[in-house]
């Protein structure tokens, strides 16, 4: 079987995002158990490869699909880096929840994770239908704060001290984007 | 590229340029990559990225008694090599009815004519043997050469649908095509694919 | 038969939606019973036909668990006054992304025919499919010979989109079928000018 075959959902200039594939799970969980990542990602319970490859299993035909992850795949190092994703997407109410993770460290403060958004919203606006889109962030987290805010995210509400992490209660931010306001932007 | 040699196909319907051949679970992970490609979805309404294993459990579904739907790999004759789907999204038994559903992945080799030859192929399979009375297809407006292929051949346009899909940011129409078997009886005549 | 005045004691009314003469209820496992009769009695079904045949384990599938959204959201449509189930309808083919539906309706009990219940079910339906559902469209299939039902969807604003010929087999002969649509801009429009 070719293992080198492209699965390009959605592409872009420095990276496509692909649909992923259960042979990588093992590439999946590192990401998200990754020590010094995770803290702010709000991961606090180690997260086992048997229940990742649930979350990648096909779902029964009837049921809408709540969830779209998608990898984040480098194009000049042709090699996966991450996961973007929509998470509890509520279609009666037409929201969801953005979520990314760059699994590999040196990829880092380079970009990537607004490139990958920016074509994540495309998306859930552009051929979702989504109205509302959301990010919770926790206050000290200002690195995904800047890279939301320069998206055109709003900060619309903080659910006080909501989080505990290292021995403390921090507040989360819930930082907002609607349909409207990101296609008047992009046109 | 792998050794062409060990490529399998298994042909069950000979065309001109083309083959209809039953799906290969070998070949799952290029089937994904044509169902997920940019190019290639945008107008098959493919919406959420799609696994390798995804197309592992449609084949192993188990086809009890008579199948609702029917899927052929579209296989290039000369290059020896799997290029797309076509086949049934549905069939209605009782009324004889099928609607069809194509997708050429590879996009070297669109603007060939081959989509063409791929439904000329499928609508004799349907009417010849399956013993089908009617056949459907249906897209939106965009999707030009999909309708371009059923006004090719014939196809009534029976319904337009309006704002019925939402595409890149606005509701945009939706057709439907069809065929009796009487109609494609003498349209055949004209077409030459096998 | 005593039979049913026996189930009508064990009937559920836990009514959803309210109206003057009907109310619309969540569909309940224990009433498949009445579910079996309506969808098999042949006055009844003539028209009501869709392209799925149903039998009683079809009908037992709809009620296992589900952990989302699906394509289907259903009722029992209850006679106020006389406190019995006399129907089903809902919304089937939901598509979330494009925010359209098909609706379907159907009075199983025929002596509650001919009494515009119907009417009222269908507008207590559409209501909520536009104003709680959030949809944007919602489509029709209607067969030719029901005159009934596709004057009221035309009274109540559903426009003509085409006809699908010879659509489906019905004793002996193939029927076509209408094809309606109605958007929600126009559904509260009229509303409004009422």
């Amino acid at each position: 079987m070719e293992n080198n075959i492209a699965l390009t959902f959605i592409k872009g200039k420095n990276i496509e995002l692909w649909a992923p594939t259960l042979e990588k799970v093992n590439l999946y969980a590192k990401w998200v158990n990754l020590p010094t990542g995770r803290s702010f990602s709000r991961v606090a319970l180690p997260q086992r490869i048997s229940e990742l490859k649930q979350l990648l299993e096909p779902k029964p035909e009837f049921e809408v699909q709540a969830n779209v992850y998608l990898e984040i795949h480098h194009n000049q190092d042709n090699k996966p880096i991450g996961i973007a994703a929509l998470l509890n997407i509520d279609w009666l109410n037409r929201n969801a929840k953005v979520s990314i993770n760059i699994g590999e460290p040196e990829y880092w403060g380079k970009g990537i994770a607004v490139e990958a958004l920016k074509l994540l919203f495309d998306y859930a606006f552009e051929d979702l239908n989504l109205h509302k889109l959301y990010a919770i962030i926790y206050t000290p987290n200002i690195r995904s704060k800047r890279v939301f805010e320069k998206l055109g995210a709003q900060h619309e509400a903080t659910l006080k001290e909501e989080g505990y992490i290292d021995g403390k209660y921090y507040d989360s931010e819930i930082f907002t984007l609607y349909k409207k306001d990101w296609l008047n932007k992009i046109k | 590229m792998e050794n062409l040699s060990e490529v399998k196909n298994y042909p069950f319907i000979q065309g001109k340029n083309l083959s209809l051949c039953a799906v290969n679970i070998d070949n799952i992970k290029l089937y994904a990559s044509w169902d997920n490609n940019p190019e290639a979805r945008k107008y098959a309404r493919i919406l959420f990225p799609k696994t390798p294993e995804e197309y592992k459990k449609y084949m192993e579904k188990s086809q009890e008694g008579v199948p609702r739907e029917i899927g052929f790999e579209l296989w290039h004759n000369e290059d020896k090599k799997p290029i797309g789907f076509v086949g049934f999204n549905f069939i209605h038994w009782p009324n004889r009815m099928g609607n069809i559903g194509l997708i050429i992945g590879e996009p070297a080799y669109w603007k060939k004519n081959l989509g063409f030859e791929a439904t000329c192929l499928i609508l004799e399979y349907a009417f010849n043997e399956l013993n089908l009375n009617k056949v459907n297809a249906d897209m939106y407006d965009v999707n030009v050469a999909s309708w371009k292929i059923c006004e090719k051949i014939g196809m009534k346009r029976e319904v337009t649908l309006e704002k019925h899909v939402y595409v890149k940011g606005k509701y945009t129409n939706a057709y439907e095509y069809r065929i009796f078997k009487e109609e494609w009886d003498e349209l055949r005549k004209k077409f030459d694919f096998k | 038969m005593n039979k049913e005045e026996n189930n009508n004691k064990e009937l559920v009314y836990v009514p959803f939606i309210e109206g003057e003469n009907v109310a619309l209820a969540p569909t309940n496992i224990d009433h498949i019973h009445l579910y079996a009769k309506w969808n098999n009695n042949p006055k009844a079904r003539h028209y009501a036909r869709n392209m799925i045949p149903h039998t009683k384990e079809n009908l037992k599938k709809w009620f296992e668990p589900r952990a989302g959204l699906t394509e289907h959201v259903g009722f029992e449509i209850w006679h106020k006054k006389d406190k019995v189930p006399i129907g089903t309808c809902g919304f089937g083919r939901i598509n979330w992304i494009d925010r359209n539906a098909n609706i379907y309706m159907s009075i199983g009990e025929p002596e509650y025919w001919n009494k515009n219940l119907g009417t009222e079910a269908s507008r207590l339906l559409i209501d909520y499919g536009f104003k709680e559902l959030n949809f944007f469209k919602i489509f029709a299939g209607v067969f030719e010979p029901n005159i009934r039902s596709w004057s009221v969807a035309e009274k109540d604003g559903f426009v003509l989109e085409g006809v699908e010929e010879k659509a489906i087999y019905i004793d002996g002969e193939y029927v076509d079928a209408r094809r309606y649509g109605l958007f929600k801009e126009d559904w509260l429009k009229r509303q409004e000018e009422k």
